[in-house]
């Protein structure tokens, strides 16, 4: 088999695959007409009315005489206990998001201590969260503007001089893609008499709206980073801990060593003995690291890797020549862990889920030390291990 | 107008159906034919060549979905054009895409059997099926779109050197994948 091959059987795959993943070749067009310029400045306008419509509702009091009242919660949960029902946000994950607001303001009541919240009667919700967005940072803020059952569809409308709706999961979602200027996206649509609006300010970057209103509307298509709690793999690029460190070795006979702890590699030059080099390791590599270390649940691992301990005394053994050992060592979050285990474990990856996360994790860090610019520089090995 | 709308007109032979392929998947297919090719005028003519395989293959064919139809006729016409003028003129993402798969393969004798190429396709769906949304979507985007690593990182908000780990152990699961499979590689 060639490389060949396999790029023209990847033109066989399933058609389904194919549609999933297709990019979405409208944001190519560099040049829009002049009308449209004029429709987009027109939405834009409208939006902006739009989105400082809960503002106002809240300034002119709506129905409600008093003041509302706001309060600022740290987590989804507390606010959607706070509120007694779930949202379509509830879902949301802010755990890899550097800022975050969670706001909701009901209407007031007087209470002992003056005016309080009257979570009966929520007016509005607002989570303002970050997201990277390649090297700069999406605003995305997520309202609900509640009890709006008597508006109907044009009043979420507005975006119809660009023709954006579109159906997610059953629900008519309106929205503008304003890409020049601004860069400025904004969604909105009714869920159970509640108005959502899904505003996105990516500070002149090109943005993906679609991301955003999948995390809301369509979670099988949802970017996973954003759900890590739904068993999808996580990119943990921005929530990377302050302390993270890992210490890597693989010993035939003398060790292979990546250590960020001290910020040095060994490699093993077998017949001429060792060499070292210090290195400082990215930001992007630990994010990599983490990253694996998250999906295959490294630290999870609680016992050695080895035949010793995966095999059935009485079953098949695995055994390998030669043999090499490892020993990782990670803190994160104030916690460390040593995880250890040899090739044997190779024999077992179909039936033990730990050894094949072990196996997988071994692979990843292997290929990120014989990357490491420092190592690449040590002299060449000499012999081999028969 | 809807996809099967359009495939019924290529079986009523009306030659709108072209005018209307060519409407709603134009752009998609240059984009597929324009990575491969690094051209615009080399992706016009593979989208325009795609246009007439569509005709000639609908009927018998009822694609569903049209989209992914085109698409696969055009990434096969780019890929025969490339490897037409390669020994010249290297160009696009599919050197590097060559190389990033040339991990997976270490028998580099190709069989050239229609058989193996089926069931080859057919592991490859199954595989890429049991991936993660979001991963398969970034491995299809690369080895079957072959879009630039840039871009996927930009289209899924990430960095570029998460989407190349990304894209890395993907392939390491794929070699293991294939071996498991039976395949010689």
């Amino acid at each position: 088999m060639t490389t060949t091959d396999l790029i023209r059987a990847m033109g066989g795959i399933d058609p389904r695959l194919i549609a999933e993943a297709a990019p979405d070749v409208r944001r190519k067009k560099p040049v829009r007409k002049a009308w449209i310029k004029w429709a987009s400045l027109a939405a834009a306008c409208l939006a902006l009315v739009i989105g400082a419509f809960p503002i106002m509702d809240l300034i002119l009091g709506g129905s409600h005489s008093d003041a509302p009242v706001s309060h600022n919660y740290n987590s989804l949960e507390e606010v959607h206990n706070a509120l007694g029902f779930d949202t379509l946000y509830s879902k949301l994950d802010l755990g890899q998001t550097n800022t975050r607001k969670i706001s909701l303001s009901c209407a007031s009541i007087n209470g002992d201590n003056g005016l309080q919240a009257n979570l009966e009667k929520p007016l509005q919700l607002q989570i303002r969260a970050t997201y990277p967005n390649g090297e700069a940072t999406d605003r995305v803020d997520y309202y609900i503007i509640f009890n709006r059952d008597s508006v109907d569809d044009s009043y979420v409308g507005g975006y119809e001089e660009q023709g954006l709706t579109k159906e997610i999961n059953g629900i008519t979602v309106h929205y503008s893609l304003i890409q020049d200027g601004s860069m400025h996206g904004q969604a909105k649509f009714l869920h159970e008499g509640n108005l959502y609006v899904i505003d996105v300010n990516s500070g002149g970057n090109e943005y993906n709206l679609d991301t955003y209103m999948n995390m809301v509307l369509d979670h099988d298509n949802a970017d996973n980073d954003a759900f890590p709690n739904n068993g999808g793999e996580t990119d943990q690029s921005s929530a990377i801990p302050q302390d993270f460190a890992i210490r890597f070795s693989s010993r035939y006979v003398a060790e292979e060593i990546y250590d960020t702890y001290t910020g040095m590699i060994q490699k093993d030059l077998i017949a001429n003995g060792t060499a070292m080099a210090t290195f400082v390791p990215s930001q992007e590599t630990l994010e990599a690291i983490y990253g694996a270390v998250m999906e295959y649940q490294i630290c999870s691992i609680d016992r050695k890797l080895t035949n010793d301990v995966l095999a059935d005394k009485d079953g098949p053994q695995f055994n390998m020549s030669p043999n090499c050992s490892y020993e990782i060592t990670i803190t994160a979050d104030g916690r460390t862990y040593t995880i250890r285990g040899d090739d044997t474990a190779q024999g077992f990856t179909a039936t033990d889920q730990d050894a094949r996360y072990f196996v997988s994790f071994i692979g990843f860090m292997k290929s990120v030390l014989y990357e490491t610019p420092e190592y690449k520089k040590l002299p060449d090995a000499v012999g081999s291990y028969e | 107008m809807e996809d099967k709308q359009i495939v019924d007109l290529y079986w009523a032979r009306s030659e709108t159906a072209i005018a209307e392929t060519e409407k709603k998947y134009g752009r998609y297919c240059h984009y597929i034919a324009y990575q491969i090719l690094a051209s615009d005028e080399d992706a016009e003519e593979v989208v325009n060549d795609t246009y007439l395989k569509a005709w000639n293959t609908i009927p018998p064919q009822r694609p569903d979905p049209l989209k992914s139809y085109v698409g696969m006729i055009s990434r096969r016409l780019a890929l025969d054009a490339y490897e037409a003028q390669h020994t010249q003129k290297r160009g696009g993402e599919v050197p590097l895409v060559l190389d990033e798969l040339a991990e997976c393969i270490s028998d580099p004798d190709s069989s050239g059997d229609m058989a193996e190429s089926v069931a080859l396709s057919d592991a490859l769906s199954r595989f890429i099926w049991a991936l993660p949304p979001r991963t398969r979507n970034i491995f299809v985007r690369r080895y079957f779109y072959m879009s630039p690593v840039a871009e996927i990182a930009r289209d899924f908000s990430m960095k570029e050197s998460n989407v190349t780990m990304h894209l890395h152990r993907t392939r390491k699961k794929l070699e293991q994948f294939l071996r498991k499979e039976g395949f010689d590689i």
